[in-house]
């Protein structure tokens, strides 16, 4: 009996066991490679390692903003508003989002989205809040850090959604009974619905968050490439762009490899602790 | 025994007009009500033609299925969100609720469920979060002494006034259920919908709510749905009988549940008055 107890916690460790190795692998081999750069201090001296911390923090950060309002946004208007019909082709857009390659993000963004954000958006932002140093600076050019979050946050949009429509999907209809027997309205009932579900919120914006922190090619097309601690309408750097950037002369520069695979295990780091940071808020908020 | 309403001369003159419907609080002609599913149709009333008095306590009673539930959430439309399809007609106090904005309906007709929920917030804003939100109360003051005045009537303050602010979730089935009770209560409304209050409640919380139903009956009108027939004879003024989504027999509660004119009732109330022992041998 406890044998076979024993045997059946077994089989239930081994999936966690298993990806946990896994982690563990990839951590290993990270650490390995960026010895060099971090014992010979390095990887302090590189210039860009500050730089694009924060670049890819910041876009990152609009990136979670923008996909949670739209996600929520979409969740509503999919379950409250839109007739059982159309509910089926906006899901469809939505899938069909989440499965194009991000170039064409990338591409839609500098052609299309980026000019006209540029106009109408990073130029009154400048105008009017230019005193403000997030702002502080003129937008001549398309690309930069908050085109590049906003785009980011439209690419992980669908991710997000999937997680926060299901989780509304799935609310008892009592919670719902219950709200319109007392006489309430329809927004008290998604107000009520949204807190229902707040930790599949949390969870989209976990998810969200380390998606565009890891995106690469359409950050590589957007962001410009400028290695500063940039305003929100300056072309700026993050770290997996920066990393296929300088590839082409890693292989010739003494170093540099090894710095960049340092700021790689910083991201790594970064989604890791992002990771348990919400988790413990979590945990907080249950207490 | 009754109220006694400040009665003006428009009200007496309007009163002597409409006569007999002044009397009833709901009247119910053949009304029908239909669960549409995606490959199947419940018909769960069928033709129910009832009248519901004014200030008289009303208990519906009837086997599990038979559609008390249905009636409770038709009186207050809720069964429209259920894709229902209704035909019949329903007068609230003289008014086509059909016709009626839906949400004034419900915050002058509230129903407590079936099955209870707690609201995703604390004990406290189960009950502050709907008189703010629905009934736009705003001063402070007030709504905590709603929210204590609630709890007290639902038996449930005691074991709460020190964890007002904790989530709710965490609360007992029975403890929901008086919260629950307590909610609807706070809302001040017309007319109290209860479906089987007290069916998660150990005996001495179901005396202390059967004492606040009493209480309250002399300021809200409420119709209650139980599956006791103890309970319908300690409570009930006037009753309703449903088999298989029809209403077999209605009236004056001592008419009905002692001298019941159909088999049909009789076999029922049949069940309650057998001995224990045999009961549970027949189980
Ligand atoms: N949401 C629903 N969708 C479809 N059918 C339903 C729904 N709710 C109830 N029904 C059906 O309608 C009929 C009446 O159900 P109802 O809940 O009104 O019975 P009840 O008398 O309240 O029973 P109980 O005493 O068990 O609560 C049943 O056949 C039930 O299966
Ligand atoms: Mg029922």
């Amino acid at each position: 009996m406890s044998v076979s107890k024993s045997i059946s916690d077994i089989f239930l460790a081994v999936p966690l066991l298993v990806s946990l190795g896994l982690v563990l692998y990839f951590l290993v081999v990270l650490v390995y490679y960026s010895v060099p750069s971090i014992v010979t201090g390095s990887l302090a001296k590189y210039s860009a390692t500050l730089p694009c911390i924060y670049g890819s923090l910041l876009i990152s950060i609009i990136a979670v903003i923008i996909a949670l309002a739209f996600s929520i946004a979409l969740t509503v208007l999919i379950n409250e508003y839109l007739p059982r019909s159309l509910e089926a082709v906006v899901s469809s857009l939505i899938d069909v989002l989440a499965a194009f390659p991000t170039v064409i993000f990338g591409i839609w963004g500098l052609r299309v989205f980026g000019p006209l954000f540029r106009d109408y958006v990073e130029w009154p932002l400048y105008k009017y809040l230019g005193f403000l140093p997030l702002f502080s600076y003129p937008p001549y050019q398309v690309p930069s850090a908050l085109l590049t979050g906003v785009i980011l946050g439209i690419m992980v949009t669908p991710f997000a959604t999937s997680v926060i429509r299901e989780a509304y999907r799935t609310v008892p209809s009592e919670l719902r009974e219950t709200m319109l027997s007392l006489g309430a309205g329809k927004w008290e009932i998604v107000k009520v619905h949204l807190l229902h579900i707040r930790e599949a919120i949390i969870g989209g914006l976990t998810l969200s968050f380390g998606k565009a922190i890891g995106e690469t090619a359409a950050v590589a097309m957007l962001i410009g490439g400028t290695v500063w601690f940039c305003p929100l309408t300056a072309p700026c750097e993050a770290i997996p762009s920066l990393i296929v950037r300088q590839l082409g002369i890693a292989f010739i520069t003494p170093g540099l490899l090894s710095n960049l695979t340092a700021l790689a295990l910083i991201l790594f780091i970064i989604g890791a602790v992002a990771l348990l940071g919400i988790r413990l808020i979590i945990r907080r908020a249950h207490r | 025994m009754y109220n006694t309403y400040d009665i003006t001369i428009f009200k007496g003159a309007s009163r002597v007009l409409l006569g007999v419907i002044e009397d009833s609080l709901f009247t119910i002609e053949n009304l029908n009500v239909w669960y549409r599913q995606k490959n199947r149709i419940v018909h769960a009333l069928k033709d129910v033609t009832v009248k519901i008095p004014a200030r008289k306590l009303t208990v519906i009673i009837g086997r599990s299925g038979s559609g008390k539930s249905t009636f409770l959430r038709t009186l207050n439309r809720v069964v429209e969100m259920y894709n229902a399809k209704i035909s019949g007609k329903i007068l609230y106090k003289g008014q086509n609720i059909f016709k009626m904005n839906p949400q004034v309906l419900r915050s002058r007709v509230v129903m407590v469920l079936q099955r209870p929920i707690a609201l995703p917030m604390s004990i406290y804003d189960n009950i502050a979060y709907p008189l703010k939100s629905i009934k736009k109360v705003k001063d402070k003051r007030e709504i905590d002494r709603k929210v204590e005045e609630a709890l007290r009537l639902a038996n449930l303050w005691n074991e709460v006034k020190d964890r007002l602010h904790h989530p709710a979730t965490q609360l007992s089935g029975g403890q929901i259920q008086r919260l629950a009770i307590a909610r609807a209560i706070a809302l001040d409304p017309e007319v109290l919908l209860l479906d089987e209050p007290t069916a998660h409640l150990d005996p001495e919380s179901t005396r202390y709510i059967e004492s606040t139903i009493l209480k309250l009956r002399e300021k809200v009108d409420i119709v209650f749905v139980t599956h006791s027939i103890e309970q319908a004879r300690r409570l009930a003024e006037y009753v309703i009988y449903f088999e298989d989504g029809k209403v077999i027999e209605e009236g004056e509660a001592e008419e009905v549940l002692e001298r019941p004119k159909t088999e049909r009732l009789r076999r029922f109330l049949s069940v309650f008055e057998r001995e224990p022992e045999e009961a549970e041998v027949i189980v």
